[in-house]
C-alpha cells in the first residue's frame, strides 16, 4: 500500500492536543537551535569571523598587540609578489610536494588497494597494517621518522647498507630532504588506501567475466574496466589530496623546520614563521589569502577538467 | 493547551527555582575557586593581615621542576618576606610556549605581572607589548651603571628600560682537553684567533676515506650556526642606535660567510651535515651521557655557560676547558661574541605592574638571588657589584674569566625589532653560500633589506 508517512513533525504540528507533551513539539524548532547553539556560536567566533577578520587583516599592518591595525592597502600583497624570495621558494615547494605527492600516493595506494581487495588470507591484518599510520599522532611518527632516517644509525640506512648502498643524509640534504618528506606522506596515506577499497569492492565481478570471456588481457581490464569505475574515488582523493598536501605544516615543522637551505619550506611553515616568529599578522594573513585562492582556483581547474571525466552510474 | 498547561509542562523543564538554585552554586564556586587563586593574599588574610594590605604579583616562569624550580621558589618566597606588601603567586608555562601565551594574553588584556624571558623579547617594546619600565627605574633610582654594558643595552628600547636583568648568559669556546692530548696538542694552549682555531681543529678531526666525519675537531656550523657569536667575533655590529636601524658590517660578514663556506668545502657541505642530522636529536644530545660534548665527536664548540650544569651532570669526567670565543686578530678589546641577558618583564596593561616591577627590580639586585638562583643555573649576575661577590669567584673559574675577560667587551644578542628575522634571514644566508654556492656580497645584501624592511613594518 502506498501510504506516505507523515514527519513527526508535521504530524505535531497539524494535531498538538493527540500528544501528552505537545508543549515541547511546539518548540522544536527553538530547542533546536538551543542545543545546536554552541556548534554555532563557535563557528561564527572562531571560523567565520577569523575568516573576515583576516581579509581585513591582509590590507593592514598588523601585530596581535596593536588593536588598531594601519591600513596599508595591498602593500603586503605587493611586497609578497615583489620583494619576498622565501613567498616564491615556498609557493615553489609546496607545489612541488603536493605534485609529487598526488603522483606517488596516487599510484601507490591505488596498487595497494588493488592488493587489498583480493581474497587471501589474513586480509584484514593487512589492511589493519596500511591504515595504521593514519592513527599514529603526527608528533609521534614524525619524531619516528626523524631516527629511520638517521644517516648512520637509522634503519633506513642500516637496511640500505646491507646492499652495499651508502644511504644519503635523507632529512639533511637539499637534494633529499623534500623526498623524504613526500616518502613520508605516501606512507601516510592510509586514508585514500581506503577510498580506494572501498571503489574496488564496488566493481562489479560481472563486468570482469564479461571480459575475461572476450578474451581482454589484465591490461585492458585495468585501462577500460578498473580505471574508469574507480574514476569517483580517484577524483575524490585527488581533490583531498592537493588540499591537505598544500596546507601541510606539522610533519615539516617537526621535522625540517623548512631546512636544510629552505629545501623544504613549505608555504605553511612560512606562513606560520611570518605570523608566530615576526608576529607580522597582516602579511601573514595576506599569505593565508594567497593561499586560499590558490587551494580554490585549484580545486576549481580540477573539478572542470576532471569532472566530466568521473563516472558516477554504473 | 491551555496556558495552565503550558506553564506545568515548563515547570517540567526547569523551574526558575532551579535555575536560581544552579545560578547560586556557580557564584559561590567560583568565589571559593577566586579565594583559591589567591594564594599568597589568602595566606596572609588567614595570618590576620587586613584585607588589601597586600596585592597579589603574578609571575610566569618555566621553572617547573628540578633545582632549577626549588631555587625559583625559594627565589619568590624571599621576595615574599622582603616585600609583605606582595603576594607573589608563581605560574608554571612550559618555556617553549610562554613568549606565545604572554602575548596571547597580553592582547586579551589579562597578562601576568612579570614573566621571565630574554633578550630578544625586548623587540616586543616596538608593538607596544610590555611596559616602560624606566618611570619605575626613576623613581626608584636604580643604578643602570651597574649593569654590565651589552645587558643594559639589551633592557633598553628607544632609551627607555623594558626590562630587569637577573642574569646573564655567556657564551664561551670549550674544549675538550682529552682530545687535544690525543692529536697531540697542548690543552693549556687553546686557539684565541680564529687561524689558530681553524689549525688546532682541523688536527682533531677524523675523517673516514668516503669522507664520512667520524670524530670532529671544530667547524663553525656544530652545534648551530651561531651567526650572532661569529659575527661578533669577526668584528660586525648588528644596530645602529643613531640611525634606529640595522647595521651590520657587510664586509665582516662577507668573511664570515666564505669562512663557513670554506668548512662546507674542506669537509664536503653534506658530510658536514649528515654529522649534525646523526647527532643533533634532543639539542646533540646535551641531557644524555652520549651527548656529543660528553663522548669527544666535538673537541671545539661555542655554547652559552648554561652548559656547564649538564657537564656536570652526563660528563663529570670530561676533561674540558672554556676560553673566549676566538677573534679575527685574538686582540684583548676583540669582541668575544654576544652575551645573553636573561629578563623579567612587565606586559603592557598587566594588573599589577608596580608589583611586576618590585619582583622584577627584586630578581635584578637581589644578592640572594645571584647566589641561589643565577650562579646554580651557571649564568652571571647581571650587575658586576653581585659579580663581585665572594660566592661567584668561589663557583668557578669560569665565571672569574666571565667577569673580567668576557663580559665588559662582549656584544648584545640583538634585542631590537626584528631581531628574530635578520637571525633567521642570516642562517638562512649561511645556507645559501654553503650550499647554492650564492655569492656572499649578495645574500648578506639581501639580509640586512628584507631585515630592515621587517623593522620598518613592526614600528607600524
Amino acid at each position: 500500500m502506498g501510504v506516505e508517512r507523515p514527519s513527526l513533525m508535521f504530524k505535531l504540528k497539524r494535531d498538538p492536543g493527540s500528544q501528552p507533551n505537545s508543549w515541547r513539539t511546539d518548540n522544536l524548532p527553538a530547542w533546536g537551535l538551543f542545543f545546536v547553539a554552541p556548534w554555532i556560536i563557535g563557528f561564527i567566533a572562531f571560523t567565520v569571523y577569523p575568516f573576515f577578520a583576516s581579509l581585513y587583516y591582509s590590507f593592514t599592518n598588523f601585530n596581535i598587540i596593536n588593536l588598531n591595525p594601519r591600513w596599508v592597502g595591498l602593500d603586503n600583497y605587493v611586497e609578497l609578489f615583489s620583494a619576498d624570495p622565501l613567498f616564491w621558494i615556498s609557493i615553489s615547494n609546496s607545489i612541488r610536494y603536493a605534485a609529487l605527492l598526488l603522483v606517488f600516493a596516487t599510484i601507490f595506494d591505488i596498487f595497494i588497494a588493488y592488493l587489498l581487495s583480493q581474497n587471501v588470507r589474513f586480509l584484514s591484518i593487512y589492511r589493519t597494517i596500511f591504515f595504521f599510520p593514519v592513527l599514529v599522532p603526527v608528533v609521534a611518527a614524525s619524531l619516528t621518522w626523524i631516527w629511520i632516517l638517521n644517516p648512520r644509525f637509522g634503519l633506513m640506512n642500516g637496511l640500505l647498507d646491507l646492499v652495499g648502498i651508502k644511504g644519503p643524509n635523507w632529512l639533511a640534504s637539499p637534494n633529499t630532504a623534500m623526498y623524504s618528506l613526500i616518502f613520508i606522506g605516501v606512507w601516510g596515506s592510509g586514508r585514500q588506501v581506503i577510498v580506494y577499497l572501498s571503489g574496488f569492492n564496488d566493481i562489479p565481478r560481472q563486468l570482469y567475466e564479461a571480459a575475461d570471456i572476450d578474451g581482454a588481457s589484465g591490461i585492458q581490464k585495468f585501462w577500460r574496466i578498473t580505471l574508469p569505475l574507480l574514476s569517483p574515488q580517484i577524483f575524490f582523493n585527488v581533490v583531498t589530496l592537493i588540499i591537505f598536501s598544500l596546507q601541510s605544516f606539522s610533519e615539516v615543522y617537526i621535522m625540517t623546520q623548512g631546512g636544510p637551505a629552505n629545501s623544504t619550506l613549505l608555504y605553511a611553515v612560512n606562513l606560520y614563521n611570518r605570523a608566530f616568529r615576526d608576529y607580522a599578522m597582516g602579511y601573514a594573513s595576506a599569505l593565508a589569502w594567497i593561499m586560499f585562492l590558490l587551494i580554490l582556483g585549484l580545486t576549481l581547474i580540477i573539478f572542470k577538467f576532471l569532472s566530466g571525466k568521473v563516472i558516477y552510474e554504473r | 493547551m491551555n496556558e495552565k498547561e503550558r506553564k506545568a509542562g515548563n515547570e517540567q523543564q526547569l523551574s526558575r527555582r532551579d535555575m536560581l538554585k544552579m545560578l547560586g552554586g556557580s557564584a559561590a564556586g567560583m568565589s571559593m575557586a577566586k579565594i583559591a587563586g589567591l594564594g599568597g593574599s589568602a595566606a596572609a588574610l588567614l595570618q590576620g593581615m587586613p584585607a588589601g594590605a597586600q596585592s597579589k604579583v603574578e609571575i610566569w616562569t618555566g621553572f617547573g621542576q628540578g633545582r632549577m624550580a626549588d631555587a625559583m621558589q625559594g627565589a619568590i618566597d624571599n621576595f615574599a618576606v622582603e616585600n609583605p606588601e606582595f603576594a607573589p603567586e608563581h605560574i608554571i608555562v612550559p618555556w617553549g610556549e610562554i613568549h606565545d601565551r604572554v602575548l596571547a594574553a597580553t592582547a586579551a588584556g589579562s597578562p601576568p605581572d612579570a614573566y621571565r624571558g630574554w633578550a630578544w623579547i625586548v623587540g616586543d617594546a616596538a608593538i607596544g607589548a610590555l611596559t616602560n619600565l624606566q618611570p619605575y627605574v626613576d623613581a626608584e633610582n636604580v643604578d643602570l651603571m651597574d649593569f654590565w654594558p651589552a645587558t643594559l643595552n639589551q633592557m633598553k628600547y628607544q632609551g627607555d628600560v623594558h626590562a630587569m636583568s637577573i642574569s646573564t648568559i655567556v657564551q664561551f669556546m670549550y674544549y675538550n682537553k682529552d682530545r687535544m692530548r690525543e692529536g697531540g696538542l697542548d690543552p693549556d694552549s687553546p686557539p684565541r684567533t680564529i687561524a689558530e682555531l681553524d689549525e688546532q681543529g682541523a688536527v682533531l678531526n677524523e675523517i673516514a676515506d668516503d669522507g664520512e666525519i667520524l670524530r670532529l675537531g671544530f667547524a663553525p656550523t656544530l652545534p648551530g650556526k651561531q651567526v650572532w657569536e661569529w659575527g661578533a667575533a669577526f668584528g660586525s655590529q648588528y644596530w645602529d642606535e643613531s640611525e634606529g636601524n640595522i647595521a651590520l658590517d657587510e664586509e665582516a660578514w662577507i668573511e664570515l660567510l666564505n669562512w663557513y663556506k670554506s668548512y662546507g668545502d674542506k669537509f664536503g657541505v653534506e658530510n658536514l651535515a649528515g654529522y649534525a642530522s646523526t647527532y643533533g636529536g634532543n639539542g646533540f644530545g646535551r641531557n644524555s651521557p652520549q651527548g656529543i660534548y660528553y663522548t669527544g665527536l666535538i673537541s671545539f664548540w661555542v655554547i652559552g655557560s648554561w652548559l656547564f650544569n649538564d657537564m656536570g651532570e652526563y660528563g663529570p669526567d670530561v676533561d674540558f676547558g672554556v676560553i673566549p670565543i676566538p677573534t679575527l686578530e685574538g686582540a684583548d678589546d676583540a669582541t668575544p661574541g654576544t652575551s645573553i641577558a636573561n629578563m623579567y618583564f612587565v606586559p603592557a596593561n598587566c594588573a599589577n605592574p608596580d608589583g611586576g616591577f618590585a619582583f622584577a627590580n627584586y630578581m635584578s639586585s637581589s644578592p640572594y638571588v645571584a647566589v641561589n638562583k643565577a650562579l646554580p643555573d651557571s649564568v652571571m649576575p647581571s650587575r658586576p657589584s653581585l659579580a663581585s661577590l665572594p660566592e661567584v669567584a668561589e663557583e668557578g673559574a669560569w665565571t672569574v674569566l666571565a667577569r673580567d675577560e668576557i663580559l665588559p667587551n662582549t656584544l648584545e644578542r640583538p634585542s631590537f625589532p626584528g631581531n628574530g628575522f635578520l637571525g633567521s634571514a642570516l642562517n638562512d644566508a649561511v645556507d645559501h653560500v654553503m650550499f647554492n654556492d650564492a655569492d656572499p656580497a649578495e645574500v648578506i645584501a639581501d639580509a640586512v633589506a628584507r631585515s630592515r624592511r621587517e623593522v620598518e613594518r613592526l614600528r607600524g
